[in-house]
């Protein structure tokens, strides 16, 4: 979503907010349902999620009111006191941080990608200047969209030979964060090599056919071709 | 003196064959082991090898009765059966202990009969026909796959005397091992034949895409220098060299205390190509709004007209940014450039604008043919539609299209659907996935 749609949801959420305080008051009724969905899409949080985070901040004394799933005024000033004490940014909204030092994981997707892919870069190129591990991430996700390689990051990274770090083990070396971040630039699309599907090291290369390769630049002790 | 002597000998000599029994039972242990390994290591490349060719042999007999057919129902279930095998196919020789160069060609074979098969299918189901260029490149595909398949059964015949496949494979300090020259000659049948045309997964025309964004006016190493000094004033700047890929650019690093950054500026039009660094954010000051404004300022002072944020997501200290040119309300989506901002300093330390490059362009076609509530009848029922607005969407492969962007909710899960503004139809369907590293559109 959008920060701009974040904003209006908000604003549209205070005032619904607002408009069912009154509609209770005057009517003595409110829809459940309706509030529901307004702020799954809101918080991006499910109910059970919401009762999890309530029941966690009442258990540290955050927050005295009822564990209902509700993610309203006395949830969110609760969360803002947990975020302040911790360190956190205070914006009352449990995103992956928050959600981290309260002890939960809200993710719903696997990241086996990013992290093969953190591996490989560190395997391959710690010690290389930064951009020049975004550029092995880069060369691996090039390979993937090419027609003459594999077509999955793990088809790819462990096609027989393709990656020395493979064949001697060192893949299996636990990746810093710096990789990491090299990873996850290069899942978003970062690539300082526009294309390349290929590089060695011109100190160690042994192959004579990649030297015939066009090289598209060099980074760091690697050469990037195509 | 002496009988320390002897102790001390007779001593080593338990010691030496101590160690000489412990070594052996070892090394009988691990040759046993490694006799299992390498039996389980055959049966598995074997097992690779057969259903290589069985899918290699399918793909030959659904392409020969593809060239026969006439119904439209019968050849999307032959082109969908290309499909599910040539990528089967890709699979089994991607874990064949093969060097590159040997199964190069045989690769891409496979993966463009895959990509051409899909969209020959997708055509069928938006009503059209096989045209008859088409039927000639289904022809010339099946003699090459049967060439193909003729190789792959002679080696067949070879696995199945005593040859093993793990005996014949490559040392990796050496060049071409035996196998990979029983596999060349697949190579060599396949060769002739001809560039595929089809605008889809693996088409060449996909990979050698048209630079729209930039005119052939190029600007010199020293002025794209003055140009990077004068965009960010606070870093010491200095030239790197030059890439000459897709796009050619002047490569600059660039330092502020500690931190290095690496930036590319296009020689055609001489603008911000990418930035990025490593920089390893602090503690956040700077909100997820602030980082949107920073980098939508960033972009209009770089020159980018009308970029507006239009997706945002926070991750480890860093904001990333979608910018798209916002133009009479319509969303422009392929002319994306992402930025990454750090929320500790609200510094700019990611940008990339690959995208804007090659598809920016003034576009005229703004206005929709299919009115909003037509539109709205391409969604399910139970969809709460939450916010309506046009946009210009990339095609899956080439080109772009005017759509209806629906955000929408149903089930507690936040659907982005794109529904063509001049058909009506449904064309693409973005889910909102929360991660640990912040929420993705997939």
């Amino acid at each position: 979503m959008s920060e701009k749609g974040i904003k209006i949801l908000k604003s549209l959420g205070m005032f619904l907010c607002l408009a069912a305080i009154v509609a209770v008051g005057i009517v003595g009724i409110y829809n459940p349902l309706t509030y529901n969905v307004e702020q799954v899409i809101e918080t991006g949080l499910t109910t059970s999620q919401i009762k999890t985070i309530q029941q966690k901040l009442k258990n540290w004394g955050y927050y005295t009111g009822n564990v209902d799933g509700i993610y309203g005024s006395q949830t969110r000033a609760a969360v803002r006191w947990f975020q302040q004490n911790n360190g956190l940014s205070v914006d009352g909204i449990v995103g992956s941080q928050t959600a981290a030092a309260l002890g939960m994981n809200l993710s719903s997707q696997s990241s086996n990608d990013l992290y093969l892919l953190a591996k490989c870069i560190y395997a391959e190129a710690r010690g290389e200047p930064y951009v020049g591990q975004v550029a092995i991430g880069a060369v691996i996700l090039n390979r993937v969209e090419s027609s003459s390689f594999p077509n999955t990051i793990y088809g790819v990274i462990y096609q027989p030979y393709a990656f020395t770090c493979v064949n001697d083990g060192q893949i299996n070396l636990e990746p810093d964060q710096t990789a990491y971040n090299a990873a996850r630039d290069a899942l978003n699309g970062w690539d300082p090599t526009y294309g390349a599907i290929y590089y060695y090291n011109p100190d160690t290369a042994t192959s004579s056919w990649i030297w015939s390769r066009e090289i598209v630049v060099t980074i760091g002790r690697h050469n990037f071709a195509r | 003196m002496k009988k320390g002597a002897i102790i001390g000998i007779t001593l080593a000599c338990v010691l030496v064959a101590g160690v000489i029994t412990f070594t052996g039972v070892q090394w009988g242990l691990t040759a046993n082991q490694l006799g299992s390994y390498k039996m389980q290591l055959e049966y598995v490349y074997e097992r690779n090898f057969y259903e290589l060719a069985d899918n290699i042999n399918n793909i030959e007999s659904n392409l020969s009765k593809l060239s026969v057919s006439t119904d439209k129902s019968v050849q999307e279930k032959y082109l969908a059966n290309i499909v599910a095998l040539s990528n089967s196919a890709q699979d089994n020789l991607a874990t064949l202990p093969i060097d590159h160069n040997a199964i190069n060609d045989t690769t891409t074979f496979i993966n463009q009969l895959s990509g051409f098969a899909l969209v020959l299918q997708q055509s069928i189901a938006d009503g059209e026909e096989i045209s008859l260029d088409d039927m000639d490149q289904i022809e010339s595909l099946h003699e090459s796959s049967q060439n193909i398949k003729y190789e792959l059964n002679r080696l067949s015949v070879l696995l199945s005397t005593d040859y093993s496949i793990v005996d014949n494979i490559k040392d990796p300090n050496v060049g071409q091992s035996d196998f990979d020259s029983q596999f060349s000659g697949l190579t060599n049948n396949i060769t002739e034949y001809p560039q595929l045309i089809y605008d889809g997964p693996f088409s060449d025309s996909v990979t050698n895409k048209e630079i729209k964004g930039l005119s052939e006016n190029e600007i010199n190493a020293e002025e794209a220098l003055n140009r990077m000094k004068e965009w960010f004033p606070d870093y010491e700047i200095t030239a790197s060299g030059e890439t000459n890929g897709e796009f050619e650019t002047y490569n600059f690093t660039m330092t502020n205390g500690n931190d290095t950054y690496y930036a590319q500026v296009t020689k055609r039009d001489g603008i911000l190509l990418q930035l990025n660094s490593g920089y390893n954010a602090g503690e956040s000051t700077k909100s997820e709004e602030e980082c949107i404004t920073i980098a939508e300022t960033f972009a209009t002072n770089l020159g980018f007209r009308d970029m507006k944020g239009v997706w945002s997501t926070a991750s480890n200290g860093f904001v990333y940014v979608n910018l798209t040119p916002v133009v009479n309300d319509v969303v422009i989506y392929p002319d994306m450039i992402k930025v990454k901002i750090a929320q500790d300093t609200g510094a700019i330390i990611g940008w990339e604008a690959r995208s804007w490059a090659y598809n920016h362009t003034e576009r005229n076609n703004y206005s929709a043919t299919v009115n909003e509530i037509t539109a709205r009848q391409a969604l399910t029922v139970d969809m709460d539609v939450r916010t309506v607005r046009l946009a210009i969407i990339p095609n899956d492969y080439v080109g772009e299209s005017l759509a209806y962007e629906f955000m929408c909710v149903s089930n507690g899960a936040t659907y982005y659907i794109y529904v063509n503004a001049e058909t009506g139809k449904q064309i693409n369907i973005l889910k909102v996935v929360e991660t640990d590293d912040g929420n993705l559109l997939m």
